[in-house]
């Protein structure tokens, strides 16, 4: 009972968040006009209500978006970083670390180097997935042997992976810099951030992080049973090899897809399931969806502080969460050692 | 009247011969050791059965039908397996535990049913497990999370249960008390236990199958099994074989 009382407060929190981040921001606008402007948007409602056109612009054409697009991302980086924890039955696990992110940054970063992401809107998410799935597929072949995949080799090759990803990327940066405007966009993705997202993305993040979500939640057992052990797994009926192909397919999309429409942004998918196993324990049932409502609420709120903590200036988005995640990524380290497990 | 068939099986790590053509029946009701030396395929031979591995040559049919033809749910519907090392570092409590073993009967997007939780009620009913309910399977000792495991193993309605050395780490009670309950299910359905300890495969098991380099050396009840010359040849140690001055099962000792 107190497991889906989680998932409701989260559901809550994210709704106010929503309205938190809407109505902060450089232009002060009272939170009575950002509800009903917000509630004016919903199908089948209309409100009847005076709020300055102004107003109605920011916030639908800038701030929603903006927010939809972090929650998204924030949700998707949970829910991935829930995933690839539970399929390696490994606490490290996040798709920054095994490479993901920044195989999908590079995928980015070439599409747009090569014009691709000018020319056809579905390139960058493409080429995003793609580099994303690739530095999975890379990491996973790599670290694991007889089905299993040690904390160790999981690390290394994740670095390996990610530093050849970022390596890559430079070197294109390098290639672009003469000229401007293609080097300040690769340097956004690299960065990680939101400024900028408008409806267009939202169009494009929502119909795919959406429905691949759900089919992972479709996947909450599978995980559940095969936290026992591989064996055990395919003894109770889980086509163990065909599951972990579909789920690492499926958080290389989500990820993908994220890291184009925010660049790279790292540790969400680390730090958010590992509080929420904390609190609600294990179970993928509920685990799952509290991640992706968890990250969902973070991410906004990371966003938020890089709008209006050093006004005028934007900090990065990345930098942000890596503030958070470092810090917290090393101190699992060294609980991970004081248990004599690392 | 339910069976699995072993029909010449071979099996083959790139040229090395690991099972080298063996046919067995195994019967509905009856508790079947496979006892054999280390590296024999025992586990190799649990493993073909539940399809883990590919067979390199043979069929195993279940009730006549090829294991190759079954989807994964399909096999788990009949076949529950409890491998050597399953993992319990997640706290799970015990009744959820027990309730995965309800995942072959059920589809993606189907949710437990009555009968589902009833199933799994008797099962640890069976297993005498119901009052570790409420509690995490990271608390239990070795010996009670097995039980706890063959509580999972029963939800599954399996025809056939397949244990790999399951009394492997426990002590000398929970052993005995692990390998009754495991007895007493026999009368029901049928088992196959690869099994270490060669008295307690002489004193539990209706049959038993021992296995060296790939190979069945000798199969049937205890006493023709436990030979002193098949133990020699299999173990390269002559054992002195007695009676179990109580049970009148076989026992062996060794001298050196």
């Amino acid at each position: 009972m107190k497991k889906y009382f989680v998932i409701l407060f989260l559901l809550f929190c994210s709704a106010l968040i929503l309205i938190a981040a809407t109505t902060l921001g450089s232009v002060s606008i009272p939170v009575k006009n950002t509800f009903w402007i917000l509630l004016n948007k919903f199908p089948f409602l209309s409100v009847e209500g005076t709020w300055p056109q102004a107003q109605e612009l920011i916030i639908t054409q800038v701030r929603l978006p903006r927010v939809l697009i972090a929650m998204i991302v924030g949700g998707a980086l949970g829910l991935s970083g829930a995933v690839m924890q539970g399929l390696f039955r490994n606490p490290m696990a996040d798709p920054s670390i095994i490479g993901a992110t920044s195989g999908g940054a590079l995928g980015a970063v070439l599409s747009i180097y090569l014009g691709w992401a000018a020319n056809y809107f579905y390139a960058l998410p493409a080429t995003a997935f793609l580099g994303a799935l690739t530095a999975t597929f890379l990491v996973y072949v790599i670290a694991s042997e007889h089905g299993k995949t040690p904390v160790d080799l999981l690390l290394l090759s994740g670095i390996a992976v990610g530093g050849l990803a970022v390596s890559l990327t430079a070197f294109i940066l390098s290639l672009a810099l003469h000229n401007w405007e293609i080097a300040r966009q690769i340097i956004f993705w690299t960065m990680g951030g939101l400024d900028g997202r408008s409806w267009p993305h939202v169009k494009m993040a929502y119909p795919i992080i959406v429905p691949a979500s759900c089919l992972i939640f479709a996947y909450a057992q599978d995980l559940n049973i095969m936290l026992f052990g591989e064996e055990s797994a395919h003894g109770l009926g889980v086509p163990v090899v065909w599951t972990r192909r579909i789920l690492l397919v499926l958080t290389a999309l989500i990820s993908g897809v994220s890291v184009s429409v925010s660049g790279a942004i790292g540790f969400v998918g680390l730090v958010i399931p590992h509080i929420m196993r904390f609190v609600i324990g294990p179970d993928h049932k509920i685990l799952l969806p509290a991640s992706f409502l968890a990250g969902a609420c973070f991410l906004p709120l990371a966003d938020l502080v890089c709008r209006t903590l050093i006004r005028p200036e934007e900090l990065r988005l990345g930098v942000v969460t890596a503030f958070v995640g470092g810090p917290f990524f090393i101190y699992l380290l060294i609980k991970r050692k004081r248990e004599g497990k690392a | 009247m339910h069976s699995i068939a072993l029909k010449e099986v071979q099996f083959k790590i790139k040229e090395k011969i690991i099972i080298d053509t063996i046919s067995l029946n195994f019967s509905d009701k009856k508790l079947t050791g496979i006892i054999g030396n280390n590296g024999s395929g025992k586990t190799t031979l649990l493993r073909l059965i539940l399809g883990i591995l590919p067979l390199t040559s043979g069929t195993i049919e279940i009730n006549g039908q090829d294991i190759a033809s079954l989807k994964r749910k399909e096999l788990a519907q009949a076949v529950a397996f409890l491998p050597q090392n399953t993992f319990s570092d997640f706290s799970f409590p015990c009744e959820e535990v027990t309730l995965m073993g309800r995942n072959p009967h059920r589809g993606r997007f189907q949710s437990f049913t009555r009968e589902d939780y009833n199933i799994c009620e008797e099962s640890m009913r069976l297993t005498d497990t119901r009052h570790f309910k409420g509690r995490f399977i990271t608390e239990l000792s070795g010996g009670e999370e097995q039980t706890v495991f063959l509580a999972r193993a029963l939800t599954q309605t399996p025809q056939f249960l397949l244990l790999d050395e399951p009394t492997s780490h426990l002590d000398i009670y929970h052993q005995i008390k692990i390998l009754e309950l495991i007895k007493n299910l026999s009368r029901d359905i049928g088992v196959i236990i690869v099994l270490h300890d060669l008295n307690m495969a002489a004193r539990f098991c209706d049959t038993l199958v021992l296995v060296s380099k790939g190979r069945v050396v000798a199969e049937g009840v205890p006493e023709e099994v436990m030979t002193p010359q098949n133990i020699e040849q299999v173990f390269k140690i002559r054992p002195i074989v007695q009676r179990h001055p109580q049970l009148q099962t076989m026992q062996l000792t060794f001298c050196s």
